[in-house]
């Protein structure tokens, strides 16, 4: 298999927060989504990642090279989005092409062309002047159009209606139609990942918590939901953290299927990731 | 809140409908799997009808690349389609020996019953030969 | 680089819009009155060839607002853009705010001076050499002032830049009087400006290279 991204052993320490130890790779081709609570450290992993901050240790490789500042060869490859859209607000959204006109050598000014009408961007317009999800789709009208074949987006559909959402999930699913593309998708809405990503890693207070194949997730971990006479049965038999409510304990399993088949009369829902998250990190750990 | 998704896939001029339901049970891959068993069955898909390639139908169905590929690999391994690098999916041959062999067992399967039913009531073999006759033939 | 100066000089160009009364005023009203009001006629053709080229230079002070506001130097290094090109491409904004507001200042002084009847000679080339003079000493200004701006922010940054306007312009004033009286103190002064301006260029450089984001 090739890797787009491989992270290898990431540390960074600031004062009240540490980012140990983060290792995950990303397949070629694929999206992989990255969830965690606010504070976590997803913000600071692609921080990492962009050499925007200094690492204490570990290398973050693309397709194989590490990413140096100087090396702008492989900083064109990749195209970036953060929640926010970092153009000047006075600048026009024709001047923002133009700007990616002058900083790449492969940008295709068509094709941002037709993003920016099929977005309905108003050329003239200030950025200033534009919603949050016209800045969101300017962001990534911006990131598709020098020919990238990597996407970093941190939290780009934060604070989107339904609508816009959907609007850009199409896009990415366009964007990985070819196999040598691959995206890298921070986000805090899981129903949005539940649908298209591929691999979701959640970070949980600094560190990875899984790196995992959605559909393993989803279709293989479970939530059993018992009474104490089950509790200490389930705990032995793969039980990755639980929580005791006033009249039950909740425990997160990995292998529901088999479970289920051991222990017919449980109680055994599907997992969202959301409470496969809520559980890891509220839940004690076996 | 379940939503089905009914994707009307124009694909070579042929119309591929696939139906997924968020909210099921069945997996989305198996869900995959199991509607383009059944068209096989049923004789909507036949030997060499091209399918959409494993990304395409992810974006189709707003679903993730790797949901389709699970199901495609199912698919090939059952012996429905056939990927080629270059050319893409396609229904394979062997999908419908397959089918052969799963409707002759519901043949099978049904036949027995009815003989059971027979012997029970005191049916003679010789009247349901007869009857059996009657049914095949009547449609022709 | 390119897309970086193209960029500040979009921002400046909204901002001169914006103001054009005031620079207009500034630029060419205050000389006039200046004309007008004073004794020494040569006050009023003497003052552009100073207000031109620093308010050309300050108009560099809305590029680093932008930025900051937007966040825009930490998405700049996510594009094919390293540390140092980013840093150079400050200073290039500068340099050209500066030649044009040079350039202009000593436009409008030879105007005024042909218009007031004061045009000669040594009018000529005592013009030519102060607006030299303030180029030079404005690029080292730039030196020390985008070093300070880029690690500082905005501000901080705009006071430094005051205080470092104003120490030059002392300066400026104290070389005047030094220089037509001693060659050593010229060479000196000379000295230390390069010596200035290199160190603080190579500070820049260290800064932006450690910068965090």
């Amino acid at each position: 298999m090739e890797f787009a991204v491989e992270v290898k052993n990431i540390t960074k320490k600031y004062e009240r927060f540490t980012l140990s130890d983060v290792s995950f790779s990303v397949p070629d081709g694929c999206i992989m989504g990255i969830v965690g609570e606010n504070g976590a450290g997803k913000s600071t992993l692609f921080k990492a990642m962009l050499n925007l901050i200094h690492k204490d240790g570990g290398e973050v490789l693309f397709w194989g090279k590490p990413l140096q500042d100087k090396d702008t060869a492989l900083k064109a490859e990749m195209g970036v989005a953060f929640d926010t859209l970092c153009f000047p607000e006075i600048l026009t959204v024709k001047q923002v092409g133009n700007i990616g006109k002058y900083t790449y050598k492969n940008w295709d000014a068509a094709r941002f062309q037709e993003l920016v009408t099929r977005f309905e961007l108003p050329e003239k317009a200030e950025v200033k002047t534009l919603s949050k999800g016209m800045k969101m789709k300017l962001n990534l009208a911006y990131a598709m159009s020098h020919n990238a074949k990597l996407l970093i987006l941190d939290e780009p559909t934060a604070g989107l209606d339904p609508i816009a959402r959907d609007e850009l999930l199409e896009l990415f699913l366009e964007f990985v139609q070819d196999e040598q593309h691959t995206i890298i998708i921070s986000s805090h809405i899981t129903t949005d990942l539940e649908k298209v990503a591929d691999y979701i890693t959640f970070i949980n207070k600094g560190q990875i918590a899984f790196s995992k194949e959605k559909d393993a997730l989803l279709y293989q971990y479970g939530i059993v939901r018992c009474g104490e006479k089950d509790f200490a049965n389930v705990k032995n038999a793969g039980c990755i953290a639980w929580r005791k409510n006033d009249c039950s304990y909740e425990m997160l399993v990995e292998h529901r299927d088999a479970l289920k088949r051991e222990f017919p009369h449980l109680v055994i829902d599907n997992a969202t990731i959301d409470e496969i998250m809520l559980l890891t990190v509220k839940g004690e750990r076996t | 809140m379940t939503f089905k998704y009914t994707y009307d896939i124009r694909y070579g001029g042929e119309h591929l409908e696939i139906i997924i339901s968020t909210n099921s049970q069945k997996p989305i891959y198996e869900q995959i799997t199991s509607q383009i068993k059944e068209k096989v069955m049923r004789g909507e898909l036949k030997h060499g009808d091209p399918i959409p390639s494993m990304r395409a139908l992810a974006k189709m169905l707003h679903i993730s690349v790797i949901t389709v590929q699970h199901a495609y690999e199912d698919l090939q391994r059952d012996g429905f389609i056939e990927t080629t690098v270059g050319r893409g999916s396609f229904i394979s041959a062997g999908g419908s020996a397959l089918v052969q062999e799963e409707l002759q067992r519901q043949a099978e399967e049904h036949l027995q019953e009815a003989a059971e039913i027979a012997r029970r009531s005191g049916i003679t073999l010789g009247k349901l030969i007869e009857l059996l006759t009657l049914f095949y033939e009547e449609d022709e | 680089m390119k897309a970086l100066v193209y960029k500040d000089i979009m921002l400046e160009m909204h901002e001169l819009r914006r103001l054009a009364l005031y620079y207009l005023l500034c630029m060419v009203g205050m000389p006039v009155l200046f004309a007008l009001t004073s004794d020494d006629i040569s006050h009023s053709y003497a003052m552009p060839l100073m207000m031109c080229p620093v308010i050309s230079m300050v108009m560099i002070n809305t590029t680093y607002g932008c930025d900051e506001r937007s966040e825009w130097m930490r998405y700049a290094m996510t594009n094919p853009v390293t540390r140092i090109q980013y840093f150079h491409a400050k200073f290039l904004t500068h340099v050209m705010n500066v030649l044009c507001g040079s350039l202009l200042g000593f436009a409008i002084s030879t105007v005024i001076a042909i218009v007031l009847g004061q045009l000669s000679a040594e009018v000529f080339t005592n013009n030519l050499s102060s607006a030299l003079g303030m180029l030079c000493v404005l690029l080292l200004v730039g030196l020390v002032t985008t070093p300070l701006m880029l690690k500082f922010g905005v501000q901080k940054g705009s006071m430094v830049m005051m205080m470092t306007v104003t120490g030059v312009v002392l300066l400026g004033t104290g070389i005047n009087i030094l220089g037509e009286s001693s060659p050593i103190a010229n060479i000196s002064i000379l000295v230390l400006g390069i010596g200035v301006g290199v160190t603080m260029y190579l500070l820049g450089r260290k800064w932006m290279l450690e910068k965090e984001f």
